[in-house]
């Protein structure tokens, strides 16, 4: 097995002519059709589409919690057959311990894979400080706003140096200036670590402000309906909201959805 | 203690003076024969009696208080490990649920004779009731609990490839540990509910045999002395578990808890 923490980047993840039908009461239920992507090795890919077009389906794939009807799921070359612990996972909520002091909770996925926490307590701290909580280690969850908390499950996610970090909607059960320094702040972050990023989301200006590509999906059955290169140099800041690129980017995306759904 | 301590136990405890004052009023005003409900004061007579005096209750009071802490605490104990089994053993889980629901809805007082049947007329029939009483209570809030918790930390512990015993440690147990709490809590009041009812049945020892004796020889001042005593017990055991949730549930200060005290045994 792979050493998680001397993952190189590898080659990324790669999902070939993916197909995904759930069996539920009502009968199979087609989530995905034929849908291929991949992330490079240092790429901040979003996956962009309407809710219930099985984006979430797409994280489970990634990270081998979910078998595939047919096709195949790539991650530095091998395929997920199973669960891997190469990705680290940041869900829309926290979802933190309570009952684990900050420092703890980032320490949780060391712990879950009997890795030596000795050895990644320093890493902790200094994952911690820069996600501005340096602070805070030895506070619990809830003495924490939700944008903190939300930068402790980055903390957690990053813990194990994964070559892949998967992030299902991340800030979506934020306020919106929470939202905005969320962006800022996971950018920096990203900068620093340059983790191959997969990034689901349903808001088109964060997808645009965070990406170097954006894939487009369809409503259910899920496709890929177009992929975008953000061609915006970083850092990206504030200011580039009001870019005449960013808003030509955030136009077509917006038009593009406009059009899948007058056809659906 | 501090100020805001007094400020809440002084009202309860007024509250309590006050009833008795009126108990003791309405004993007087309306001539209550004794042998139907006696004066305050004959009780605490009796009460002093019984305990320091004569000693004649203390027997009954340590029978009732073992068998409830020992029905209690394998009840318990085996309700939560059938929630974890359960919980972690899907097909076990689609075998028993049904079953055990069922069994659940069934009032467990109501075995009370046959328990005597299979565990004979002694102290180990009380014991058991006890302990199918608690098993339930406990079984069914730790289920829920164990089933609540969140699927993307499963996730994470799964993509980790974290043990079944490190998860269980780590992230089931804790966080079904509210509810599971919440059943140890309404367990108290069942131990004695039950405790008492075997107890009426087996006439030897005990609380409730010494309720049921009282009361039929019209001994009206025992009777309501000895559930005096049951109430203190079922405070204090009842004292003791939120103790245990205080310490071990830090992180979940919601006071979904089960009043204090015995069901209304």
């Amino acid at each position: 097995m792979d050493v998680p923490g001397a993952s190189d980047a590898g080659q990324g993840l790669r999902l070939e002519h993916i197909d995904l039908v759930y069996a539920t009461s009502r009968g199979p239920l087609e989530a995905l059709r034929d849908l291929s992507l991949s992330v490079g090795p240092r790429e901040f890919v979003s996956v962009l589409g309407p809710s219930g077009c099985g984006k979430s389906s797409l994280l489970q794939l990634a990270c081998g919690l979910l078998a595939p009807t047919a096709g195949r799921v790539l991650l530095a070359g091998e395929p997920v057959l199973r669960p891997r612990s190469e990705v680290g996972i940041v869900f829309q909520q926290p979802t933190l311990l309570p009952w684990k002091t900050v420092l703890d909770n980032v320490l949780v996925p060391i712990r879950a894979m009997g890795l030596p926490v000795a050895d990644y307590r320093q890493r902790a701290e200094e994952l911690l400080a820069l996600a501005g909580l340096a602070g805070f280690m030895r506070h619990y969850p809830r003495e924490l706003s939700g944008g903190m908390q939300q930068r402790v499950a980055l903390a957690r996610g990053l813990i194990h140096d994964p070559g892949l970090l998967l992030m299902d909607e991340p800030f979506s059960a934020l306020d919106a200036m929470t939202r905005e320094s969320m962006m800022e702040e996971l950018q920096r972050i990203w900068l620093k670590t340059r983790k191959a990023v997969l990034f689901v989301t349903h808001s088109i200006p964060e997808a645009v402000y965070l990406s170097d590509r954006i894939v487009v999906m369809s409503g259910r059955p899920g496709r890929v309906l177009e992929q975008i290169d953000v061609d915006m140099a970083r850092p990206r800041t504030q200011d580039d909201l009001g870019h005449p690129r960013f808003l030509d980017l955030c136009r077509h995306l917006r038009d593009g959805f406009r059009a899948a759904e007058a056809a659906a | 203690m501090s100020q805001t301590g007094w400020r809440a136990t002084l009202p309860p405890l007024a509250t309590t003076a006050l009833l008795l004052l009126l108990w003791s009023a309405v004993v007087r005003l309306a001539r209550l024969p004794s042998h139907l409900l006696p004066p305050p004061e004959a009780v605490l007579v009796r009460l002093w009696q019984g305990l320091a005096v004569t000693g004649d209750m203390v027997p009954h009071l340590l029978a009732t208080a073992a068998s409830a802490l020992m029905g209690y605490g394998v009840g318990c104990l085996g309700g939560l490990l059938l929630a974890i089994l359960l919980a972690e053993f899907r097909a076990l889980e689609r075998t028993l649920h049904a079953l055990l629901l069922a069994l659940q809805s069934v009032p467990k007082v109501a075995l009370a004779p046959l328990v005597l049947l299979w565990a004979g007329f002694g102290p180990r029939s009380v014991v058991l009731l006890v302990a199918l009483i608690c098993f339930f209570a406990v079984f069914a809030n730790a289920f829920i609990g164990l089933q609540g918790v969140d699927r993307g930390l499963r996730g994470l512990f799964a993509v980790a490839q974290a043990g079944r015993l490190h998860r269980l440690l780590h992230l089931d147990l804790p966080a079904a540990a509210g509810p599971v709490f919440a059943g140890l809590q309404t367990a108290v009041g069942f131990a004695l509910v039950g405790c008492v009812v075997t107890e009426f049945l087996l006439g030897t020892q005990g609380v409730g045999f010494l309720i049921e004796n009282s009361a039929n020889s019209l001994d009206a001042a025992t009777a309501v002395a000895a559930m005096v005593l049951l109430g203190c017990l079922g405070a204090v055991f009842s004292m003791l578990v939120r103790q245990a949730r205080r310490r071990w549930v830090f992180w979940d200060r919601g006071d979904a808890m089960a009043l204090p005290g015995s069901d209304g045994a």
